[in-house]
């Protein structure tokens, strides 16, 4: 366990080269975002990075895929709520 | 703008081999490829490095990495647009660029097939080959009680890989009749090496008291924010379920597929010829037997040109690199006809065993009945069937119509994951062929890039 992350702001670490959505399966916790429209939990579910289901909002930026991300420390990853926001840095 | 003689699209075992073959005749040529490192899905190397099982082949990246004098590797980068043919537009994350390459070799892959059913955007439902990723690459079990689903021999492929990590698989249920081998034609048994791979791995999950149940599908996941269970029922010969026997299975995950789409994306955007050929994963490039599609000096190479498999694909990667090598004048036509000759007969020799399975493993119109109105159809933009009926019934025939009035395929995937099922569940509600509702009409950039990524675009080129 060596990598510390932040998910909806409480303190987690996961072992070094874990793509976000496979720290989220360690940690038991695998909705990644509401959906637009219905707000229906969505997760993991191609896993190759074309289906863009398992988007997030990670360090401030919308829509970006969990399962194409590495974690790095002291990432901030909280789950996204519909289309997401503009970015902190837009 | 960078100038190249030959670009190839895709870092699987076709791209790979294609760079390879084309580089050992002395051309020079850049290789692109979306991942960090080589190898494609089937050879994915290990994200974490204490984890990964040390069974991954890599000789071929290790190959293309030795070859860096005429192979120039170009990582996490995406191939998003083709224009005139032969300029290629690469994504990065924070740039994007274009290449002009002579001759261009799409090894785009393939993805996975999924129709829709109730219950399948719960967090817990994802494909095989998302689970296997999560196992193989980084040791990390999808789940705590698992159900795999679907057609095919890659299922028994990733429950070998489960066993590695730590889950309970409940049941592999393989859509398709107990024995269906004992119907096929004596030829295919000639390729008896690749039957005895699948039965390894037969023997390998009995070993581990997998039980293997032929003749069901799932009809349902089922959960309210998260996968609890999963329904399944018997089906006739033509997948059709038989609502009478259905069983439901406490389970937190499900790994749910029925073979493989060709990625063909960018040979539509090239203007690329395609064919529908619903035995090999539906639309495909039309091509000749020089790997060559209707764009002059566009090839294609691998599942992406119909899902064969990881050695067709070897073999017709270097038939691919070969005949690129033949177009830039690196060798002469004599030395190409001889060259392929053995790639040509090691081709040969697999078919029987490749129309064999292609046979067993071909998609059967039962799937088209697990909707239900209120299934959503289209993940991106939560399309529930009830609408693109209505669309159909309104008059919409094909993707662009049905686009325009339900807005299926305008979300970030671009219908790659919805169109492929739809387009079956469309013809069926129209009458008609999938061959005749047509593929989907992908737009550039074929997957999402942020403005700042155009904007720092290499060069100030448009």
């Amino acid at each position: 366990m060596d990598v510390e992350f932040t998910l909806n702001g409480q303190s987690f670490r996961c072992p070094t080269g874990c793509t976000v959505a496979a720290a989220l399966f360690l940690l038991g916790r695998r909705t990644m975002r509401l959906s637009a429209r219905d707000g229906t939990a969505r997760s993991l579910f191609c896993g190759m990075g074309i289906c863009y289901d398992c988007v997030m909002r990670i360090d401030g930026q919308s829509n970006v895929r969990a399962c194409q991300t590495v974690v790095q420390p002291g990432m901030k990853v909280e789950v996204q709520q519909g289309e997401g926001e503009l970015g902190d840095d837009a | 703008m960078t100038k190249t003689d030959l670009l190839i699209v895709g870092g699987g075992p076709a791209g790979m081999s294609a760079a390879t073959e084309a580089a050992s005749h002395g051309v020079h040529c850049h290789l692109v490829d979306e991942n960090p490192a080589l190898g494609g899905q089937i050879y994915r190397q290990a994200g974490a490095a204490d984890h990964h099982q040390t069974d991954r082949d890599d000789t071929l990246a290790r190959k293309v990495e030795r070859r860096d004098d005429r192979i120039t590797i170009l990582r996490e980068a995406s191939a998003v647009a083709v224009f005139d043919g032969r300029k290629v537009a690469l994504s990065r994350k924070n740039s994007t660029e274009l290449v002009d390459t002579d001759v261009l070799i799409l090894a785009s892959g393939a993805y996975e097939y999924v129709p829709p059913f109730p219950g399948w955007t719960l967090p817990g439902v994802m494909t095989p080959g998302s689970a296997q990723i999560l196992a193989k690459t980084m040791g990390v079990s999808p789940g705590k009680r698992l159900l795999l689903s679907g057609s095919g021999p890659f299922l028994l492929a990733v429950a070998s890989s489960l066993l590695k990590v730590d889950v309970e698989i409940v049941a592999i249920l393989e859509a398709s009749p107990r024995w269906p081998w004992v119907t096929l034609p004596f030829r295919a048994w000639k390729n008896l090496d690749k039957w005895k791979e699948g039965w390894q791995y037969v023997s390998e999950l009995r070993n581990a008291g997998i039980r293997i149940r032929h003749g069901r599908i799932v009809v349902s996941a089922n959960g309210d924010n998260d996968l609890t269970s999963v329904s399944h029922a018997a089906v006739d010969r033509d997948w059709h379920p038989d609502r009478s026997k259905v069983e439901t299975e406490d389970v937190d995950t499900l790994c749910v597929g029925y073979g493989f789409v060709p990625r063909v994306f960018l040979a539509q955007l090239a203007g690329c010829e395609l064919e529908y050929r619903s035995e090999i994963g539906g639309w495909i490039p039309r091509r000749n037997a020089d790997m060559c599609t209707t764009v002059p000096n566009i090839l294609s190479a691998g599942d992406g040109a119909g899902v064969a498999g990881v050695l067709v694909a070897t073999l017709e990667g270097r038939l691919a690199g070969l005949v690129a090598a033949r177009r830039l004048e690196a060798i002469g036509d004599a030395e190409l006809t001889s060259l392929r000759r053995p790639i040509d007969a090691e081709l040969k020799r697999l078919t029987p065993f490749r129309k064999a399975l292609d046979r067993i493993s071909r998609i059967r119109p039962g799937l088209n009945s697990l909707v239900d109105d209120e299934t959503v159809v289209c993940r991106c933009e939560e399309l529930r069937w009830k609408q693109v009926r209505e669309s159909v019934a309104f008059g919409g025939t094909n993707f662009r119509t049905l686009k325009v009035q339900s807005r299926v395929g305008m979300g970030p995937c671009q219908g790659r994951f919805c169109w492929p099922a739809m387009a079956r569940l469309v013809a069926e509600q129209s009458g008609c062929d999938p061959k005749d509702v047509g593929p989907s009409s992908p737009r550039p950039p074929i997957r999402p890039v942020t403005l700042g990524a155009l904007a720092a675009g290499v060069g100030g080129e448009s």
